[in-house]
Order: structure tokens, then sequence, then C-alpha cells
């Protein structure tokens, strides 16, 4: 970016471009870098430095089980990406079992290249179950 | 980076124990059998045609180190009147 910067600059001091053209350059070099730049690896980054929280907490004082759970964005998408090595048969195992809890996710739809979209989703997600006994909350921070 | 301590403490009416364990030393202790096993696995590779789902086996092996590395800052909490439960990975 720098380098294209001061090839227009020597543009404009060798007298080749106008100002104004060489004022146009520049932005179109600035506006070209935007979304590499800064957008991607800080979304990425972002995401990667993020925890998933489940924190179950009693109501009254009959209960006093407390549960607090905190899971790295890493250790989801590593174990997204694992995912498709997993062999066939031990998958339609996972899936089988799943599928007899009540789950009725399909295993086959967790591909790589749909992680990162999956983790952004997950970033804003926010559960709060307010129970007679017991609050569930899970958030991302 | 590969998580450098694992804390886990379980209690109950029956059982209390905790560890800490410095990874780093376990570490140590299982390169030379990974490399070993690596070694092995090229040897095997090259000699034989193992089939597909060997080799997924083995991919999945060889993400092992990546799972762990991306497991640090797993903290899971489990408290009730009679057990606790504590894993910590950094």
């Amino acid at each position: 970016m720098v380098d294209d910067k001061m090839k227009i600059l020597n543009m404009l001091a060798e007298g080749k471009i106008s100002a104004q053209e060489a004022e146009k350059l520049l932005s179109a070099v600035d506006k070209a870098r935007e979304p590499e730049g800064s957008g991607g690896t800080d979304l990425i980054s972002s995401l990667e430095s993020k925890f998933l929280y489940v924190q179950v907490e009693p109501k009254g004082d009959e209960s006093s089980e407390r549960v607090s759970v905190k899971i790295p964005f890493a250790l989801l998408k590593a174990g997204l990406n694992i995912m498709g090595l997993i062999p066939e048969d031990v998958q339609e195992t996972i899936q089988n079992t799943m599928n007899e809890k009540g789950m009725s996710f399909n295993l086959k739809d967790i591909k790589p290249e749909n992680a990162q979209s999956f983790l952004t989703a997950l970033e804003q997600l926010s559960i709060d179950v307010d129970a007679d006994d017991s609050t569930v909350k899970v958030y991302c921070r | 980076m590969l998580p450098m301590l694992l804390r886990i403490r379980i209690r109950d009416d029956k059982t209390s124990f905790g560890l800490f364990i410095p990874l780093i030393f376990v570490y140590l202790l299982m390169l030379p059998l990974y490399l070993l096993f690596s070694l092995v696995y090229g040897v095997v590779l090259l000699c034989t045609s193992p089939k597909a789902q060997t080799r997924l086996y083995m991919g999945l092996v060889f993400k092992l180190p990546l799972l762990l590395a991306a497991a640090r800052g797993t903290e899971i909490n489990v408290h009730s009147d009679k057990s606790k439960v504590i894993l910590y990975i950094k």
C-alpha cells in the first residue's frame, strides 16, 4: 500500500499526473485496501479471542448447583474443521445417537467453509432461561 | 500456542483430589513418541497403501495438537452441595 502511494507521489513529482489526479488515485488505493486490511483480519482475530459462556445459577436456597462453562471460539472452530476428518461410519453413529436424543441436526451440514459464518452468527447468540429454581444464560463475549 | 497448564479438581463425599499439571513436561515426554509414531506412519504409507478410512483416522491424530491449542482458555466449574468439579486449561 505504501509502495502504491509512493509511486503516485513520484508520478506527481515528475509531473506525469496532476495534483487532482494524484488525489483521486490515492483515495482509490485507500478504498481498495480497506476491506482486506481492516475488516477481515480484525473479524477473525476478534472471533478467536472470544468465548462462549454457559452459566446456570440457582434462584432460591433449595438448590445450590452452579455451572459455569467458558469455551474458546477457537475450540469451536477447530472442532468444526475437524468434523470433516471424522470417518463416515463414525459420523453416522454420532448422527444416529443425536437423532435418538431428539436432535434433528445434520452433521453433514457442518463444513469448514461455513465455520466462519457460523461463528459470526454465534457471536450474536444470547439465551436467557428463567426457570422456577434456576436461571440459565448462554452468551458470547 | 499450546496450553501450558491443566488444572483438575474433583471433590465429592468419597473422593477429593486436585491436579496442577504443567503441560510442558507432558509435551516433552510425548514428543519422542509423537516423532517415532510419525516416522512409523511415514514408512507404513510408503510400504503399503492403507485404506482411506485409516488415513482419515491418522489425519485426526495429527490434528490433535491443533485441537489442544484451541482449547486454551477453557474453564469448566460445576459446584453443588456435595461435589465440586473444576477444569482449567491455560
